[in-house]
């Protein structure tokens, strides 16, 4: 490997407004690498893309390739200078044919000038020649020239992929930054995915920048990773290293309910202290199901996002449902609760198939969800917000007294009744949606992460009004990326990898378990 | 080399054939016609490049067909004396209108450069917005300009606008827009448009310069529009006078329908949507005459109310379309027989 950086960023800081998503990250990518860049969810690696491709201008610092500024350029000229890019959402030219796809990418290099063009002289012919011949040969490394004259929307969701990577190929880079490639794919696509990031470096003499989160695929192809959290560097440096380092454990893996913020060994040891201290240990587990999942398959567009889920919570627990960013969690709730169609499976609630239950019924069938970032009304008060709740219940007096409830679960939102949900702090809001979930008077509350972006003070509050409600009797689904906390609440607790259950059992097992960790950072190789 | 020669000497052919033919044939009204949808396939072709293969909204260009219009008709009034003082009689007629033309083409395309650069920063409704300020803009500008008529139109007085557009001028004009448009749709340059469309960050991820292209996509749209104005202002069919009511939004209206209906995108599709609405306002022109004519009660309703009569037909086959075929005749593909016999094959088999 040659010691000269392809990119290199001097402490880089994009701010929005008054947010500020990246402060101030360095790092250089050696020319001929792989090169990782990971964290968690909103760290803010995607910023870190946007800002190398051009499509956003730092607010600070610098950003060159081979020693040339490139910061502030505009996104088609930085994809000149030699960087090209895939997107994580996947943005292909979809009524084009997959041909025309990547001949696009071929015109900054094309030769024929507009009158070539107009007049289609012998000169722009030649060069269009030229040009197919050089697309065909790229889409025959991805298997992709027998359906060249296809639409490229018609394409299988890896193909479009590949497609992708192609079209990003055509403009002959220097360096090229896949945003999530193997987002969507099943474990045999992306270790073929892997094989070929290899084999197109090599070939192509290109230096890769992986953005990714699935870590199997990061921690085996990538030879330098840099973790980011919360727009910072936490950890810079060859796979073996970046995987052990205790913050990027703590940062994937979450701070155990021990409030130390010290680093080194603690985010390590946490694990074990936690085991001794659990909160829900003793009580007595009844057997009878309240929601039975059997096979559960939902697909957006190509790709499937849950590939037969099946799970049972009984009634009375709080189950937990952890699992690495896009492992299908949301996705599983948002299915049970009708949000999303299923592709294949069953979901029995409260001995009633809801193959047929419209999504707004379920909530007098006694099925609440706080969903995911929230969701509270803005504009109406916290009066008003926990009303919306109690939307399907007649009973005046049971509004009243489920009102008095959620203020005695949570105090901060008596003191605040009159004031615009839109108002109230990250942690106050999702108090304030779990207290909405509840006023239905629900069997099973469903929490969608409940301590997303919320700070560790009220997240220890959110936590106490979760083990309060389930003692109160109403059974509880939690969705949570802070795996530790989660286990810490739940009795038992389903781990998905990559759409799929990959472990499951007794909440205080999966705490010692070393698979858990793994299924967030993948096993390493080295 | 020698294919293309072979085109342009066909197409040249085929013009002057028509020409005679009609002239032996046809009646004046039909010709008429005939010139009045070339017209409108010209107008079709080059707004779908803006609409359809670049993926804008304008609802301005009857502001190019206007400036198209008004400035080779004011060049050929201008300099129709002095070229055929200069120019063997049997060609000056057709110098002047090309001359004329040229001024007309040069005048839209500034003002297409004009209003590509809002283009720029504004996408869907609000570039709609811009271009039918433009559009309104122009017309109202040359209502208020004495010196080219006003709201009387152009020229003044009991001249005329030489009528030296003929037939084969006409579809030698439409013609040569189509093959322009085709061959720049179809190559590198209308891939970065047809990019633009589909997936602007991506087009932009790909080494698109979007601004430019744009602006392209415009100015060469408006070039195009004018060349239709100036043939129109020329029509041998026409009127040889233009005024400002000819250049309203209804006008721009009838462009958007052509393209909507033809298919946005497709180029084929715009020269089938440009005929049909050309026969379609022909034909509810006709409606009363062809009612019987006479005084009843629908006739008369109908002759005194064509315009809105007009739209209400407009509406209907508008909804119609959507409900049956919402990508139009032909969505963005190009009308192929080969394509129509493979399909027939296949649902043979």
């Amino acid at each position: 490997m040659s010691a000269r950086a392809a990119i290199e960023l001097h402490n880089v800081e994009m701010v929005f407004g008054g947010l500020r998503a990246v402060g101030g990250v360095s790092f250089a990518v050696p020319e001929g690498s792989i090169f990782g860049l990971i964290g968690p969810n909103g760290a803010g690696k995607t910023t870190v893309f946007n800002c190398i491709t051009g499509v956003y201008t730092p607010t600070g610092g610098t950003i060159e390739l081979f020693g040339n500024r490139v910061d502030g350029m505009p996104a088609f000229e930085v994809a000149g200078l030699g960087i090209a890019h895939t997107f994580q959402n996947i943005r292909l030219f979809s009524e084009l044919t997959v041909l025309e796809n990547v001949l696009v990418a071929g015109h900054l290099r094309s030769k024929a000038r507009l009158w070539d063009s107009f007049l289609r002289t012998t000169r722009g012919a030649a060069d269009e020649r030229e040009q197919r011949e050089k697309a065909r040969h790229l889409l025959s490394l991805f298997a992709l020239d027998d359906v060249q004259d296809e639409r490229s929307a018609s394409l299988s969701y890896g193909d479009q992929r590949r497609l992708e990577i192609a079209r990003a190929l055509m403009l002959s880079p220097k360096v090229l930054l896949l945003d999530e490639p193997a987002a969507g794919m099943n474990s045999t696509e992306s270790h073929v995915l892997k094989e070929q990031i290899r084999r197109l470096r090599d070939e192509f003499k290109l230096t890769v920048v992986l953005v990714e989160h699935n870590m199997q695929v990061v921690m085996n192809v990538c030879e330098h990773i840099h973790v980011m959290d919360r727009g910072e560097t936490i950890a810079d440096g060859p796979p073996e290293t970046v995987q052990n380092h205790p913050k990027v454990l703590e940062a994937y893996l979450g701070k155990g309910e021990d409030n130390d913020t010290d680093s080194a060994r603690q985010g390590v040891s946490d694990v074990r202290e936690l085991s001794d201290k659990s909160p829900a240990e003793n009580q007595a587990k009844s057997e009878e199901p309240l929601l039975v999942v059997e096979g559960l398959e939902v697909a957006y567009g190509g790709i499937k996002a849950v590939k037969g889920v099946s799970l049972t919570v009984n009634k009375g627990e709080l189950v937990a449902l952890i699992g690495a960013n896009g492992a299908g969690k949301t996705s599983t709730l948002k299915a049970i609760a009708r949000l999303l169609p299923w592709r294949a499976g069953r979901v029995i609630f409260d001995g009633r198939d809801l193959s047929t239950v419209a999504p707004h019924a379920l909530v007098s069938m006694g099925m609440a969800l706080s969903p995911e970032g929230r969701a509270i009304f803005p504009n109406l008060t916290v009066r008003e917000n926990l009303d919306m709740g109690a939307y399907t219940v007649r009973d005046s007096q049971a509004i009243r007294r489920r009102i008095e409830q959620s203020v005695a679960l949570f105090p901060r939102l008596g003191e605040r009744m009159k004031q615009l949900g839109g108002t109230l702090s990250g942690g106050e809001q999702q108090m304030l949606a779990i207290a909405r979930a509840l006023m239905s008077g629900p069997k099973l509350l469903m929490l969608d992460e409940p301590s997303l972006g919320i700070a560790p003070v009220l997240v220890d509050q959110i936590f106490e009004g979760i083990e309060r409600i389930r003692q109160d009797g109403t059974t509880v689904l939690l969705v949570e990326q802070n795996t530790r906390r989660a286990l810490g609440a739940a009795q038992r607790a389903y781990v998905l990898v990559t759409g799929e259950v990959a472990l499951s059992g007794d909440a205080k097992a999966l705490r010692h378990d070393e698979r858990v960790k793994g299924a967030y950072l993948g096993e390493s190789v080295h | 080399m020698l294919r293309k020669l072979a085109w342009i000497a066909g197409a040249l052919a085929l013009c002057i054939g028509v020409q005679f033919a009609a002239g032996a044939l046809l009646n004046a009204y039909l010709i008429r016609i005939i010139a009045v949808c070339t017209l409108n396939v010209m107008l079709a072709v080059s707004l779908n490049l803006v609409n359809g293969t670049t993926g804008q909204f304008s609802i301005g260009h009857a502001g190019f067909l206007a400036v198209g219009a008004y400035a080779s008709a004011i060049t050929s009034f201008a300099l129709d004396a002095k070229i055929h003082a200069v120019v063997p009689a049997f060609f000056a007629d057709g110098v002047t209108l090309v001359i004329a033309a040229l001024a007309g083409v040069l005048a839209a395309g500034i003002a297409g450069v004009l209003v590509g650069v809002p283009s720029l920063r504004l996408r869907g409704d609000y570039l709609a917005i811009v271009t039918l300020g433009f559009g309104e803009i122009i017309r109202i500008s040359i209502e208020s300009t004495p010196a080219i008529g006003g709201s009387q139109g152009y020229p003044l007085g009991y001249t005329s606008i030489p009528g030296y557009a003929k037939l084969a001028w006409i579809l030698g004009g439409a013609m040569l827009v189509v093959a322009l448009t085709w061959n720049l749709t179809y190559s590198s340059h209308g891939r970065a448009l047809a990019a633009i469309r589909e997936d602007e960050i991506a087009a932009e991820a790909v080494g698109v310069d979007t601004t430019r292209y744009k602006v392209l996509a415009f100015a060469v749209s408006a070039m195009l529009t004018g060349l239709a104005g100036a043939l129109y202002a020329h029509d041998a069919t026409g009127g040889q006078h233009i005024d400002p009511g000819a250049f309203r939004l209804d006008r721009s209206v009838d462009m958007l329908v052509m393209i909507i209906f033809g298919g946005l995108g497709s180029i084929t599709g715009a020269v089938i949507g440009g005929l049909f609405v050309g026969i379609l306002l022909e034909l509810l022109k006709e409606l009363p005459n062809l009612l019987g004519g006479g005084d009843g009660a629908l006739v008369r309703m109908l002759r005194d109310n064509a315009g809105n009569v007009r739209l209400i037909v407009y509406a209907l086959s508008l909804v119609l379309l959507m409900l049956l075929r919402p990508q139009g005749l032909l969505g963005t593909r190009e009308f192929s027989l080969k394509a129509l016999l493979g399909r027939r094959k296949k649902a043979a088999s």
